[in-house]
Parts: structure tokens; sequence; C-alpha cells
């Protein structure tokens, strides 16, 4: 397969992950505009020893950092709607998490460990792939996603767990 | 079972994360069945994964804006080339309207001839009213008057 196939194959799963990392869809484009030209200018740097999906989600995840490093030199800024509190819903189905609560406690998560986990839940990458991405070991990994699924569970899923409850 | 590899940790998120093949995958299930507390902690990431999918599953099914096509983002020399026709007819449409507005707009710059008309009387009146007597008949015993005048 060529090599812009192999990028453009990959562009929806790149959207979704950067809308998962943004919470916004004009600033997700925005974000994979840059990382797909960075990836075409930057193709004969590409050793074709993994796949280019892991190569792509590396670059991404780095733009994203560096803006998030700008942002925060220069101040927090934050959307006028998240300003407003949303009333907090019970969840829908029991054993069930609400969306809204997941959607809040995501993004209270740390960077690295959110990076790790929508990488793994979302983009189906495997452990490996994963860690070659995010540029660390596979140990590492591991250990962020343990963290990052312990503080969801802390967040969102005490009051909706009936078979812990019986239990105790 | 008995000789099955011990379970860790990475062995319960690979198989929430469908990464195990079926065989580990039904043993380390047989591990927790055993460990009801550990097993509705993979209950509940299972449900995590479930509503992070619910959260971004109704944004990935539309189609990407071309800008982010990378074929089309790849050949951005090859422009200058498709485009020559349409310069070439940009220029014509250009010189066309340019001579249009030179062709009917020339009498709104040059003078018109009636203005032309007006000035010369106007010219001619304030020539001659301030002549008492008449300019062009002028006797010769009017000497004075000529040399004055002249």
């Amino acid at each position: 397969m060529d090599f812009l196939d192999e990028i453009e194959a990959t562009v929806p799963a790149l959207r979704r992950y950067a809308r998962a990392l943004t919470r916004n869809a004009d600033r997700a484009d925005d974000l994979v505009q840059d990382c797909l030209e960075r990836a075409i200018r930057k193709r004969n740097l590409f050793t074709p020893t993994g796949p280019v999906q892991a190569w792509l989600f590396r670059i991404l995840i780095n733009i994203w950092r560096n803006d998030l490093r700008f942002e925060r030199r220069r101040g927090d800024q934050i959307p006028i709607d998240s300003l407003i509190a949303e009333p907090s819903v019970a969840p829908a189905q029991p054993g069930r998490i609400a969306l809204s609560e997941m959607s809040r406690a995501i993004d209270r998560l740390p960077d690295d460990q959110r990076e790790a986990l929508l990488l793994v839940v979302l983009e189906g990458l495997s452990y490996h792939e994963a860690a070659s991405a995010l540029g660390i070991p596979d140990g590492t990994l591991m250990s962020r996603l343990g963290r990052a699924r312990a503080t969801l569970r802390m967040s969102t899923g005490t009051a909706d767990e009936p078979r812990l409850r019986s239990i105790k | 079972m008995t000789n099955a590899a011990p379970i860790s940790e990475t062995d319960l998120h690979a198989l929430v994360d469908d990464q195990l093949t079926p065989e580990r995958a039904a043993e380390v299930e047989a591990w927790l069945a055993g460990r009801p507390d550990k097993a509705a902690e993979i209950a509940n990431w299972r449900r995590q994964n479930e509503a992070l999918d619910a959260l971004s599953g109704p944004v990935a099914g539309d189609a990407a804006p071309p800008r982010l096509d990378p074929p089309l983002m790849a050949r951005p020399p090859a422009r200058p080339r498709l485009a020559w026709p349409r310069r070439a007819a940009a220029a014509v449409v250009l010189l066309a309207i340019g001579g249009g507005i030179g062709w009917f707009g020339r009498s709104y710059t040059l003078p018109s001839s009636s203005d032309e008309l007006i000035t010369a009387a106007i010219e001619a009146h304030a020539l001659y009213v301030r002549e008492k007597r008449h300019a062009v008949e002028v006797a010769a015993s009017d000497r004075d008057h000529l040399v004055s005048w002249l």
C-alpha cells in the first residue's frame, strides 16, 4: 500500500483521537491537519519497521503537547460554556456509567494517562504500539493505564456497582 | 488450569481490551470467577470502555474535509499547472471588462461638443460686451482708440 494511502486510512482514527483529546471538533481537525502536514513533509524520516499508524499518533501527540505547553505559558483559556455548571444527572441505567460524568472524569485525568487510555481503548492499539506511539516503555504504559482506570473507577464507578455492594 | 501462568495486572487489562488469545482469556475469566472483588473492578473497566466508545462514537462517522486529505495535501506543486487555463480565462474577462468600460465610458471623460460651444459663446460675450464701440467697425479716424485697444 502506498504511503499516502496508509496515512489516509488512518485519518478517521486520528480525528477521533484528536477530538477525544481536545474536546473540540474544529481544534481537533486543526491538530490532525498539522499532524498530516508534518508527516507528509517528513515522510523520508519514517522507518518502515513499525506501523505508520503508531508513527502518526506519535506526531499528533507531540504537536498536542507542544500546543498545551504554549497555552499553559499563556495562561489557562477555557470555553465559556464550561463555566456553566451542569446539574449532575443520575445514570440512566443501573450498571452503566453516565456519559456526562465519564466525560468530566476523563477531562480531569492527567494528560499522560488520558493519552494512554484513549490510544488503547478508543483506537485499539496494542500495548506495544501504544507505548511506541507515546515514546515510553511498555511497563510505563501499563502503569498509566492502571492509574487511569483506577481514577475513573473512583470518580464514576462506586455508585453504580450493584454487584460490589451486594457482596459487602 | 493448574499449569497456567500466573495472572498479572497486564492480563486483566488485556482481557478488557481484547488483546488476549481466546485460551488465555478463558484462563483469566476462570481466575476471576473465584475473586468477586477483582471481577467487579474488571466489570467497571469494561463499562469505562463502553462509555468511552459511546462518547466518541457519533463524531467518528462524518467524512473528512478536503484539507485532511493526504494525497491532496501532498501535491501542492501540481496546482499552478492545473490553474493556468483559469488564469488565462481571468485575463480575457478582465481585458473585456476594461475595454468595455473604456469604450462606453469615454464620453464621461471627454468634454462634449455642446460644452465647447457654450465656452466659446461665453468668451465671445466677455470680449465684446466690454467694448462700447463695435470692435470690428473701428474707423481709421479713431486712431487713438485703435492704438489703445490693440
